[in-house]
């Protein structure tokens, strides 16, 4: 999923993508921002965590006409009175100023280097505000932003994600990323969880291994939470292997393989007894004894039968 | 021909008789159907006229979208009037996109058939036919078929009015007039027309039912800058009830409740008349959800006129979404066969992926197994 949104298979208007103190989520944005250039937008580089400079730099472009670069970053109070300036807002020109800039081109991606600053000088929903008019505008095809969820109260995640078409939230692969008891330590990779909505409603979730290269391009890979990682929590407290209790007996508990074929094939009492059974009821329909008497003159004949065993 | 004893009386004055809604079974109300006859059973016959209908979004939106398109197009099946009022996108896009009824040409050609047929039943010849969806609008609750859109030229026979909210309109001072700006554009379409209940009933315009749609309502688009919101949306629903209860609208509002606080959605609740929840599953592996699309809380029945509220067989619902049709189940306990079930021993992979304990408790690897 996260390719397919890298190469524009998939559209989205707004990719938000959320980051924390552990994971670092500008190369990703770096990654995108490439492959955005890639596609032949014109791209709007709002610039607030580092230099523009760095950022193209590590975008490895051979030529960087298309990318048109708004600084916030070097003069944010504005004491040398110059155009990037956080105070009164000037982050939500950006719609009046993309309408102005071109006549003709209808290609736009903005990237936002992060939101952290302007989140902290303006109201949340108004932020949600702009960049919903942002994503809305005819001429930008896609809008991406990074958010720092560690910064800012979870309600501003949450109305960023209500917002935005896409949200790819970046984790460590264990749970608990520095602590770990034992010698051995869990290789810590990043992953990437995207839930992408389409424009139709439907909803995808995918979790996928991330790296990226030096060159921002990305590599992804289908990625399920080990189970018995998950149990323990990520952390091992005994790297020895399978400590068990059956260490002290003297008999072993388990089967082989060939123990358990031989298993199967045994036959059980019960099973015997009932087909021995079922034989014998079909014999017995002709068998029996019988009694033959001859009454000697003497003998009393009794015209009574009590017992009914008599044939006369 | 000699009428048979049993025709229908027409109805002698004071009843209302509008077409697409029902008379209650429980307390009398008039109800109109959601568009989902499923859903009109759990609420006990549909929605009550004059009442505020809830729906608290799913946190994609996507369920709530299709509940809302579902009720506007059983408005347009049942010839009621539609208002939307949306900041979020323009209401153009979400009146061409609903889903056709599916039973409307069946029944057309079955109809036909059976005109002559009564040789034996002649003298029920002359009676009114069983109500069929050539009219259109005396069956109440209709399947739709969401992935066929329904013909433009039927939307627009209705009366159609939408407001959307956007920077170009000037509201006054402040953002939070977007929700005065709303109610005022909504008693305008109200006042003096078919919608009103007045104290006498004139006679010219005959009554209908106009269906208030305010799709993502109280989303970070509606609100303004200052942090107190809540207070406005509370204000803003308190109106809107009172709209409601001195017309015949019937008003579906859907709120993304996740995004507020406890407290601040308790407020919301108690505000309305009716309120549910979606809870949508995305990449759910609990194997007792694997047939359902997600859950339906119920967090409120309407109580307009009577002690008590219909209450419906259980409160553990979900809800299920075909092409055709919108399913909402009671949710039962499947069969106790334990996918694991097997003889000791036999599965040891099975047994690492599921690991089983005798108390319920996720345990760590054991080796010894009683």
């Amino acid at each position: 999923m996260l390719e397919k949104l890298l190469s524009g298979e998939e559209t989205s208007r707004l990719v938000l993508i959320c980051d924390d103190q552990f994971t670092n989520g500008s190369t990703l944005l770096r990654a995108f921002a490439r492959s955005l250039i890639k596609r032949g937008c014109q791209l709007h580089l709002f610039c607030f965590e580092q230099h523009p400079t760095n950022f193209i730099k590590h975008l490895n472009l051979h030529n960087d006409s298309n990318v048109h670069v708004h600084d916030f970053y070097s003069d944010p109070i504005g004491w040398d009175d110059g155009d990037g300036c956080l105070l009164g807002s000037r982050l939500f020109d950006i719609n009046s100023k993309i309408n102005q800039e071109q006549a003709g081109g209808s290609n736009t991606a903005v990237v936002i280097d992060s939101l952290s600053m302007t989140l902290q000088t303006c109201e949340s929903t108004s932020v949600c505000q702009q960049l919903h008019k942002l994503s809305h505008n005819q001429r930008v095809i896609q809008t991406v932003m990074l958010h720092h969820t560690h910064l800012h109260v979870d309600d501003v995640t949450k109305r960023l994600s209500h917002i935005s078409d896409s949200v790819l939230k970046l984790n460590l692969t264990s749970s608990l990323p520095k602590i770990t008891f034992s010698k051995k330590s869990i290789h810590d990779g990043t992953i990437c969880v995207t839930v992408h909505r389409k424009l139709n409603g439907k909803v995808f979730l995918s979790e996928e291994k991330v790296e990226i290269l030096s060159d921002s391009s990305v590599e992804a890979c289908p990625w399920q939470q080990d189970p018995l990682s998950a149990q323990t929590g990520g952390i091992s407290l005994n790297e020895e292997p399978d400590v068990t209790s059956e260490a002290n007996l003297t008999f072993n508990l388990n089967l082989s393989v060939r123990e358990k074929k031989e298993r199967s094939k045994l036959v059980m009492p019960y099973i015997k007894a009932s087909e021995e059974e079922k034989v014998e009821i079909h014999r017995s329909t002709g068998g029996g004894g019988k009694i033959f008497y001859e009454p000697d003159d003497v003998d009393d004949f009794d015209d009574e039968d009590p017992d009914e065993d008599l044939e006369f | 021909m000699k009428k048979v004893t049993f025709t229908k009386r027409p109805a002698k004055g004071g009843a209302v008789q509008v077409h697409g809604t029902v008379v209650s079974l429980h307390n009398g109300l008039l109800l109109v159907s959601t568009g989902i006859p499923s859903l009109d059973s759990v609420l006990g016959g549909g929605v009550p006229l004059g009442s505020v209908f809830l729906l608290e979004e799913d946190v994609h939106t996507r369920f709530s979208t299709l509940l809302t398109k579902y009720f506007l197009a059983e408005g347009v099946t049942s010839g009621h009037g539609l208002y939307v009022a949306s900041a979020n996108a323009n209401p153009d896009v979400l009146l061409n996109a609903l889903p056709k009824p599916t039973s409307m040409s069946s029944t057309r050609s079955s109809q036909q058939k059976n005109d002559n047929d009564m040789k034996i039943a002649f003298m029920y010849k002359d009676l009114p036919k069983n109500q069929s969806s050539l009219s259109g609008v005396s069956r109440y609750g209709h399947y739709y078929d969401i992935s066929c859109n329904m013909d433009k030229s039927e939307v627009e026979k209705c009366d159609l009015k939408s407001l959307h909210l956007t920077d170009e309109i000037s509201y006054g001072e402040g953002k939070n007039d977007m929700f005065r700006y709303t109610l005022k554009h909504l008693k305008q379409c109200i006042n003096n027309s078919r919608y009103e209940m007045k104290q006498k009933n004139s006679g010219d315009q005959q009554l209908n039912v106009l269906r208030v749609v305010l799709p993502h309502f109280a989303s970070p688009l509606w609100c303004g800058d200052k942090p107190d919101n809540i207070h406005n949306i509370v204000r803003f629903l308190h109106c809107l009830r009172a709209v409601a209860r001195n017309s015949m609208i019937a008003c579906l509002v859907t709120i993304p409740t996740h995004l507020y606080h406890e407290n601040e959605v308790a407020m919301i609740r108690q505000l309305v008349d009716t309120s549910i929840e979606l809870e949508a599953f995305v990449g759910e592996k609990n194997p007792v959800f694997k047939q359902y699309h997600g859950l339906l809380k119920i967090h409120k029945l309407p109580r307009l006129n009577s002690l008590v509220n219909f209450v419906p067989d259980s409160f553990d619902l979900a809800f299920e979404l075909k092409r055709t049709k919108f399913i909402i189940e009671y949710m039962h306990l499947p069969p106790d066969i334990s996918e694991t079930a097997s003889r000791q021993g036999m599965d040891e992979t099975n047994d690492k992926l599921h690991p089983r304990s005798a108390c319920g408790g996720v345990s760590l690897n054991k080796k010894l197994d009683f």
